[in-house]
């Protein structure tokens, strides 16, 4: 049985079966010697000091990593099959950048802003970022295209860095946004979790509700709509989960592009062209790979972290190169 | 029976007005080719009466109502498009593309039910497409991929199907097997097909009713005889077209054309 041949529902349970042992890989290798029994006993509720460092540091740190991991392979995905556009990812089109200003902003305005507030602020700056990017690209027929959306993304991305930087300097907060925008799961909180995991789980939810409109759309807008689809209503609801999607992700770890790239392309060469199979295969691939590449950058230098958010970039920057070499269909 | 019309419909992009004042009956279950010179707004005609694009003003009639009043999903059920692009399927097999036919008749997460499943096989059949129906359509000839797309516009079980130009890019041969399968749904099923064309002799041939357009206006419609026909060649495609009868088909024909006099 070869790769084109083998059913969706096998390749989806290999992939969770990877999810779960990158999972396990990712609570017993660490800067505290922790055994697998460790593990088992913090989750039952034991109070010793390793079984504290797991359930308080790294079990949300984790969490955070694969939630993160996941919302934003499956906002690449609906991004790239929406605009038709292999290049598409949240942190190459101005929705990451974006999100970054905004919390700068509102937390030079706001000082004891608490996580509600940079959580809005993230989905904000999130849909500012995007709104301008696609506004740009779109002011010209044909604006979709790959290059053009890319150059504009690039574009907004870097005013928006320099929005965040300038506040971040003139209100003398920099430090302080830069917790937020480091780029890492380092730090992530059981109570944050509670008010992001939600809006992720159920922005997930509803794509996968959504997957085969979202086929269609990336097939031929004029298909789609000869077939009878809403294509103006569905679009702004996906257009909402990526926002959702990639602003939880911003408040939670801050920059990170290229794995919304990188991963619905792999998954692409796993399991076709239909979003049916890759927004959930994408969910649990960029859940696996974020907590891989965290693990990774716990470990390989310990017990200094390496910045998980280089890690990814000096992977994605490669890859980019790749598809954009190809003109968009490498791996696919 | 009238079911398909326009009344004054005016199509603009911007200030440009595209498609102007047109007001046609479409013959029901008859071969309706529209035909003119790039830019005369023939595609943007047939895109506005699919709802492709929206109208400036003037309406689209449908059975008595105007499209704008009915559900997108229900119109999808009387009237499939098969617009002129249809860039790369992306790696979905025939038989994939062609159960997006049944869209339409889907709700929720959309699984294909045993009629479904008839319907698909059934447009394979009629299209000839059967034998690589687990091919990826990307690796098929053009001819191939056109009727693939005809079988997902069948799928959707319309009794009236829009095409916009469907045998651009084909060999001589691949245009004649499309026409031929058009014409074959049209006697055999009395299925509606509106297209648009953009050689005028298979359009004089395959075609019951044509509709010359310049600049977004209709300059003549009728049978084959009479818009083909050299005043009327003449100022649509601005030709001085020497008109003959085709020997196998009887219907006219260009047989030879120069530009007219005087203009470049």
């Amino acid at each position: 049985m070869n790769l084109r041949t083998m059913p969706f529902s096998i390749k989806f349970v290999i992939a969770c079966i990877g999810l779960v042992a990158s999972l396990f890989l990712a609570m017993i290798l660490g800067a505290a010697n922790i055994s697998v029994s460790d593990v088992w006993l913090a989750i039952i509720g034991d109070s010793s000091k390793n079984s504290l460092i797991l359930r308080e540091i790294r079990f949300p740190r984790e969490l955070a990593a694969l939630l993160v991991g996941s919302a934003l392979a499956v906002s690449g995905a609906i991004m790239q099959g929406m605009t038709r556009n292999p290049l598409a990812d949240p942190g190459l089109l101005g929705l990451t950048a974006g999100a970054n200003a905004a919390l700068a902003i509102a937390i030079a305005l706001v000082p004891s802003l608490n996580y509600y507030g940079i959580m809005t602020a993230s989905f904000l700056g999130a849909a500012a970022g995007a709104l301008v990017v696609f506004g740009i690209a779109s002011a010209k027929r044909g604006g979709f295209s790959p290059f053009r959306l890319v150059l504009a993304g690039a574009a907004v991305s870097t005013f928006f860095f320099a929005v965040a930087e300038g506040v971040g300097i003139y209100f003398k907060v920099s430090k302080d946004i830069s917790m937020w925008t480091a780029g890492g799961v380092i730090g992530t909180t059981w109570s944050q979790l509670q008010i992001i995991t939600p809006v992720i789980v159920i922005g997930i939810g509803i794509a996968l509700v959504l997957s085969k409109q979202l086929t269609l759309l990336s097939l031929n807008e004029e298909v789609a709509v000869g077939l009878g689809q809403h294509t103006f209503r569905i679009k702004m609801i996906l257009f909402i989960l990526i926002i959702l999607l990639a602003g939880s992700a911003v408040a939670l770890v801050g920059n990170l592009a290229f794995v919304g790239l990188m991963i619905p392309h792999i998954v692409r060469a796993i399991v076709g062209t239909d979003y049916r199979f890759i927004l959930p295969m994408s969910a649990v691939l960029g859940g696996a790979f974020m907590l891989l590449a965290d693990t990774l950058g716990r470990t390989m230098n310990a017990p200094y972290e390496t910045p998980v958010a280089s890690l990814v970039a000096v992977m994605g920057l490669p890859f980019f190169l790749i598809i954009l070499r190809k003109g968009g269909r490498a791996f696919s | 029976m009238v079911r398909l019309a326009t009344e004054n419909l005016q199509i603009a992009y911007g200030e440009q007005i595209i498609v102007d004042d047109l007001s046609v009956t479409i013959p029901n279950k008859k071969i309706t080719a529209i035909i003119g010179a790039n830019g005369c707004g023939k595609s943007t005609f047939l895109k506005g009466m699919t709802r492709l694009i929206p109208r400036h003003s003037g309406k689209v009639l449908l059975d008595g109502g105007d499209i704008a009043d009915h559900k997108t999903k229900a119109l999808a059920r009387k009237m499939a498009i098969l617009p002129q692009t249809q860039e790369a399927a992306s790696g979905l097999t025939v038989s994939e593309l062609v159960s997006y036919g049944r869209f339409p008749y889907q709700s929720g997460l959309g699984r294909l039910t045993t009629t479904d499943l008839e319907v698909i096989n059934w447009a394979l059949a009629v299209t000839n497409t059967e034998s690589f129906r687990d091919r990826q359509v990307d690796a098929l000839s053009g001819g191939q991929r056109q009727r693939v797309w005809i079988a997902m516009a069948l799928a959707q079980e319309t009794d009236i199907i829009f095409l916009d130009e469907p045998t651009t890019y084909l060999d001589m041969a691949h245009q004649l097997e499309v026409l031929e399968l058009l014409q074959k749904l049209n006697v055999e099923q009395e299925r509606t097909i509106i297209m648009v064309l953009h050689d005028l002799n298979q359009a004089a041939r395959f075609a019951d009713y044509l509709i010359a357009m310049k600049d977004g206006k209709v300059i003549k419609a009728g049978s084959s005889e009479e818009v083909i026909e050299s005043a009327t060649l003449r100022e649509v495609f601005r030709i001085d077209a020497e008109i003959g009868v085709d020997p196998r088909s009887g219907k006219p024909m260009c047989i030879t054309y120069d530009l007219l006099k005087g203009e470049y």
